[in-house]
Formats: structure tokens, C-alpha cells, sequence
């Protein structure tokens, strides 16, 4: 297919058309936020003009962000894929500028909800019938945000009491509305000379895992696993499904008590309570990446609960990543070998097939992982605690994802691991825990 | 009621619903008088007393739909919603009566675009329908200016009223085009574009759009007002 056709495909809207014209017409046909963009990228590169290179990367990347935000303000289409961008973004920016990463991160909480008539109308959709002639007791009003919808309590006749997540109408033909509006950002971004390729895959990984977010049916799947995995562990709790009422945009699962992540931060927990709680999900990371090899790929703080005895609520399987077995202990395998054994971490690298001794980047790549391998596993050959609410070491780490997905490394097992690794440190570091890192991995490692 | 009256509207339902069927089936254009004045069991000279034409069943039926969208919306409609939410209310009710018809809709509607028809959408006869569905709808938006829920807007209601009947024209254009599993298409579209257009209402930018600056800037004062006491 030649690039004119491929613009055709799929022009639903005028919005949406990536076509093969110039542009300023691409520009234009992206309506003010465009006209908006063409106008601060003009300007900005007249401003330039003179300035060391060190200013000019400074300016850029402040237009960037600018026009990160101008772009989804106008996007507006589905409220909630901003949230659920900045969410995931605010994880994995590698691949996409800081500074859009951030425009994106800052819309997180700017999600209307649904009201109560279209919330029913939805359930009905759902159900096939009221909520309310369905559900002993239906609450109109949603107790919290999910991403592509929201949560409302209900009661079955037996009393058994539900969290219902409901579904925004018409989220995938939104959602890929919303990313060819900013496949066109990309364009523009890649006017400024950013790395385009790396920035396009970053966004269609995102795009595929949105859009599989939204069957739900597959998130009751998830739930089941887990519930069944780790039903033993008195520590975790993980809800039921009621698969009688539940389908591909409604989820019903029992209703778990326990306090959101911030608003339990916020009631100001003792320090102790912060490193107990950070061992706890460090600790279960682990427990899903190498022992059951499933791992929640979005572990933001929305979908964590802090239960009255200390333990942990997981209440949101929309995005897991599988790992095989084989995998999974390649993966391990980066844990056991000495920090500093370069050779010894060379030959695991090659083992998950992160380059090839052809590879013309070898070296660079070779580099670029270990500083990783510095930045992330050093904790976990360190004495005593690490304090995971200093930011140097979280830009650090950031700076080494971003390198390692500049060469090209971009998927595979270490790449999944390592990004929802990430986004648990995020929460680590909101939470300001100390943990012995160490102790925590050495139980992993054994055998 | 006398029991004379009675069988009069009696014997009105069943031409009109036998009619409906028939549009259902058959098609709008294909059905006859006659073919209704068999299906209802009723004298086609008689059929003729009640109804002259087709379009007047058509309007009938409008007619009928409308009572039955107005008459949900006022039992489902409480106060605690906002503007946004009656609303749309009113929109999915209308959605939702109008679904068991769609075919006879999509048969009916190229009638309706003929310029002069009697089912015109701009004419006379279906005026007067258009007349009792936007005095509900000026009631809605008169109780959310009376709340500070919108700026008071007497100087333009009228133009807003016209501007809200076209818009929900469209609606149902787009609906009957929406093969979407449940219409979740439509009633996203509703939704985001109520959330838009009320939203710069209550934010007065509609109004300097249509650069009707004085009164416009007024109304958003008080507007602003209101949402600081809000």
C-alpha cells in the first residue's frame, strides 16, 4: 500500500485523515488546536534563531509540551483516554519527549464522570434490563473513576455487595479517533527532529493496550487468575467476579473495603506503615512476575487499595502482560549475576535476545543496559534500605529506560518487566518507602 | 369520555396501528389505504373519515411518539439532575420510543425532506408539534436560568429554541445511521455534545460567538457570578 493510500484508510473524519498533503494543510485541517501549533512552532523557531544549542533544546522541548496540551484540550473526544494516557505515560514515557509525557501526566485527573441517566442507560445496554430492577440496590452516583468508565455500588438480593465498572459508550472508535490526532502530534514532533519511530511504536503499543482495556471480559479472566492464584496469600486481596452480571462494557466483582492509595497517604501514615506497605508490593511484584509470570502492567494508584489490616486490595486487571516461563527466569537470571560481572551480563543479555554479536549497536546497547542494570538491579545487591522517595535516582533510572527505547529496545519480556517495574517505583516513590531490597528478592532467587 | 368517544379513539388506534405495522413491513411508499383499512378491519370510507392521507398517520404517529417522550421524561426527570442530564434524558427517551420504528423512520424520511410535504420538519403541521416539545424544552432551560444554573437568556431563548430543534433533528439523523450495538454512538454523541454546547452557555463564549456583545457580556457576568457562588 503506497502512503496516498494508506491516508485514505479509515478517513472517518476530518480530524482524523492523515492523508498525503503538506503540513500546513494537515495542520489546517486540524482546526484551531492546529492553527494554534502551526503559530507557536513559527514563532519559536524565529526565537531560536542565535541562541546556543543548549537554549534551542530547552525552547523545544517547552513548545513540545505546549503543544501536547493544546492537542488533547482540543481532542476532547473521549474524555478519559487523556486520563488513561497520562496514567500510562507517566509510566513508560521512554520512547515519547519528557515533556509530552508530562502535558499527558497532568491531564490524568481531568475526567468527567457519567451521570446518572447515562450510567443506567449503559448498565441496561449491558444487562438488558434497569440497574435497578436487576440490582437489589443500585447507587446512581459512581463511588470512583476508572479510566474508560467508572464504578458504582450495588447490592444482589442475597446482600452480597458489588463494585459495577461501567463502560463509556463507544470507547474503541473514540480511542482510535483520539490516537490518529496524535499520530499527527508525532508529525509535528518530528518537524522538531525527535525520533519519530521510536515515538510511533510507543504510541501504537499504548493504542493496543487501550483497546484491549476495554473487554472487559478479558479483565474477568485476569480477576479469576489472580483470585485463584493468590488465595492463599492472607496479605492480598483480590475481588470475585459475578459473571452473571457481567459482559464485554460492565464488570460486576464483590465490593472490597479499604482506602485508595491516596487518600490513605493523605490521612499521613507513619513511616513505618510506608515501608511496610512498600515491602508488601515489592514484594508481590515479584510473586507475579517470576512465580506466576502474569503481572499487572498499569500499577498506578487508583487501582490499589490499603485495607484496614494493613494488607492490599488489587482491584483493576485491565492491563496485565504475560511473561513465558522461560522468560520469566531469563529475566530472573539479570537478578542472580554479580552487579559488576559486565561479561556475565553481556551473555543473559544475548540470552533474551536484546542484540545480536552482529549488531552494529551492539556496543552501544551493551552500554546503555548495563547503566540500566546499574540504576534499577544495584538496589537489589545494596545493604539495607533503599529510600525510594528520592528523585534522583527515579530520573536516573527514567533517563536509562529512555536510552535503552532511543536504540531500539523497544519490546520483548525485559522491556514489559522492566516499564511496569517502573510504574511500581512511581508508587513506591509516592509513597516513601524504604525497603531492603535485598531481602526482599533473596526468597526469589533460591533454588 | 362519552362511550362515542371512546370508540372513535378506539377505532383511530387501531387504523394507525395497523398502519404502523404496515409501514414496518411493507414500507412507507408501498402500503395503500386500502391495505390499512384491510389490516384494521375497518371500512376503507371510514379509514378515509379518521385519516385523509398517509402523512396524516405519519403525523399521527409523531404525535403519539411525542406524547409518550414527554410524558417518561416528566416521571423520569427529578431534581436533583443538572441541565446536561435532563437533557439528555430527553434525548435518549426520544432515542428509545423512536427505536421500534426506525424502519418505518428511515421510509418516512425522505417524505419529510420534500420541500411543501406536510411531515417538513419546518412546516406548519409538524410545528405544532415542534411548538409542545420546545415548550417542555424552554421549561428545562427556564428552571436551570431560575437556579443560576445558566445565565438568563430572554434575548436570545428564541433563537436557542430553533437552534435546539435543528440540533435534535440531527440527532435522530444520525441515529437512524448509527449501526452501533445499542446506538452507543448516538448517545455518546449526545452526551459530549451537550456537555460542549451547555458548557459554553453557561460559560457565556456561546453568546459572543454570536456577537450579541452587550446583553451577551451581561449574561455572563451573572453566569460567572453564579459560579463563584457555586
Amino acid at each position: 500500500m503506497t502512503r496516498a493510500e494508506e491516508g485514505r484508510v479509515g478517513d472517518r473524519d476530518a480530524a482524523g485523515a492523515v492523508g498525503p498533503v503538506s503540513v500546513p494543510a494537515r495542520l489546517a485541517r486540524m482546526g484551531r488546536a492546529g492553527a494554534v501549533i502551526a503559530g507557536r512552532e513559527a514563532a519559536g523557531r524565529l526565537r531560536e534563531a542565535g541562541e546556543t544549542p543548549e537554549r534551542r533544546g530547552e525552547l523545544a522541548e517547552a513548545r513540545a509540551q505546549a503543544n501536547a496540551t493544546t492537542l488533547l484540550e482540543a481532542a476532547g473526544e473521549l474524555r478519559g483516554l487523556a486520563a488513561k494516557l497520562g496514567q500510562l505515560l507517566a509510566q513508560e514515557g521512554q520512547g515519547l519527549p519528557p515533556a509530552f509525557a508530562r502535558g499527558l501526566a497532568s491531564l490524568q485527573r481531568s475526567a468527567p464522570p457519567m451521570h446518572a441517566s447515562l450510567a443506567r442507560l449503559r448498565a441496561r445496554q449491558a444487562l438488558g434490563d434497569w440497574p435497578e430492577a436487576i440490582f437489589a440496590r443500585w447507587e446512581p452516583r459512581p463511588f470512583a473513576a476508572a479510566s474508560l468508565g467508572q464504578v458504582h455500588r450495588a447490592w444482589l438480593a442475597d446482600g452480597r455487595a458489588l463494585a459495577v465498572k461501567l463502560q463509556y459508550p463507544d470507547i474503541r472508535r473514540a480511542v482510535e479517533s483520539d490516537f490518529r490526532l496524535l499520530e499527527q502530534s508525532l508529525m509535528l514532533l518530528r518537524l522538531a527532529g525527535r525520533d519519530a519511530d521510536a515515538m510511533g511504536r510507543a504510541l501504537d503499543h499504548l493504542r493496543q493496550r487501550i483497546l484491549a482495556e476495554t473487554d472487559y471480559r478479558a479483565e474477568a479472566d485476569q480477576l479469576e487468575f489472580f483470585a485463584r492464584a493468590l488465595a492463599d496469600r492472607a496479605d492480598l486481596a483480590v475481588p470475585g467476579v459475578d459473571r452473571a452480571h457481567s459482559g464485554e462494557t460492565l464488570l460486576s466483582m464483590d465490593f472490597l473495603s479499604g482506602q485508595p492509595l491516596d487518600e490513605w497517604l493523605a490521612d499521613g501514615p507513619s513511616q513505618a506503615q510506608r515501608d511496610a506497605l512498600g515491602r508488601r508490593l515489592l514484594a508481590l511484584f515479584f510473586v507475579q512476575a517470576f512465580e506466576l509470570r502474569r503481572f499487572h502492567a498499569d500499577p498506578h494508584p487508583g487501582n490499589l487499595l490499603v485495607r484496614a489490616d494493613g494488607g492490599i486490595g488489587l482491584v483493576d486487571f485491565g492491563c496485565v502482560e504475560t511473561l513465558g516461563r522461560g522468560q520469566a527466569d531469563e529475566v530472573r537470571e539479570l537478578y542472580r549475576i554479580p552487579i559488576d560481572d559486565a561479561a556475565g551480563l553481556d551473555a543473559q543479555y544475548r540470552r533474551l535476545g536484546l542484540y545480536a554479536a552482529t549488531d552494529p549497536d551492539a556496543r552501544a546497547k551493551r552500554a546503555a543496559l548495563l547503566a540500566l542494570q546499574r540504576a534499577n538491579v544495584g538496589r537489589f545487591h545494596a545493604a539495607g534500605a533503599w529510600d525510594f522517595g528520592r528523585a534522583e535516582p527515579m530520573r536516573e533510572l527514567a533517563g536509562c529506560l529512555r536510552e535503552v527505547a532511543r536504540l531500539g529496545i523497544a519490546s520483548g519480556p525485559l522491556v514489559l518487566f522492566e516499564r511496569s517495574q517502573f510504574g511500581l517505583y512511581g508508587l513506591l516513590h509516592q509513597i516513601g518507602a524504604r525497603v531492603d531490597c535485598r531481602q526482599v528478592i533473596t526468597p526469589f532467587l533460591a533454588g | 369520555m362519552s362511550r362515542r368517544a371512546d370508540k372513535k379513539a378506539e377505532t383511530r388506534e387501531s387504523i394507525l396501528s395497523a398502519s404502523l405495522g404496515l409501514f414496518q413491513q411493507r414500507g412507507y411508499r408501498e402500503t395503500t389505504m386500502r391495505d390499512i383499512a384491510a389490516a384494521a378491519d375497518i371500512a376503507l370510507g371510514t379509514t378515509y373519515n379518521y385519516f385523509p392521507t398517509k402523512e396524516h398517520l405519519a403525523l399521527a404517529f409523531f404525535d403519539r411518539s411525542l406524547e409518550r417522550v414527554m410524558q417518561r421524561y416528566r416521571r423520569e426527570a427529578d431534581d436533583g439532575m443538572a441541565l446536561e442530564e435532563r437533557v439528555f434524558l430527553l434525548l435518549a427517551i426520544q432515542v428509545e420510543e423512536m427505536t421500534p420504528y426506525s424502519a418505518f423512520l428511515h421510509a418516512v424520511l425522505p417524505q419529510a425532506a420534500a420541500p411543501g410535504s406536510r411531515l417538513s420538519p419546518f412546516g406548519a403541521e409538524v410545528g405544532r408539534l415542534k411548538h409542545r416539545f420546545l415548550e417542555l424544552v424552554t421549561e428545562i432551560v427556564a428552571e436551570a436560568s431560575a437556579c443560576g444554573e445558566l445565565p438568563d437568556l430572554p434575548g436570545y431563548r428564541a433563537m436557542l429554541l430553533q437552534a435546539f430543534w435543528v440540533y435534535d433533528l440531527g440527532i435522530l439523523l444520525f441515529w437512524l445511521n448509527d449501526d452501533s450495538e445499542g446506538s452507543a454512538e448516538t448517545y455518546a454523541l449526545i452526551d459530549r455534545s451537550l456537555r460542549f454546547l451547555i458548557g459554553a452557555l453557561r460559560e457565556g463564549g456561546a453568546m459572543d460567538v454570536l456577537s450579541l456583545a452587550e446583553t451577551g457580556r451581561e449574561g455572563r457576568e451573572a453566569g460567572a457570578a453564579g459560579d463563584d457562588a457555586g
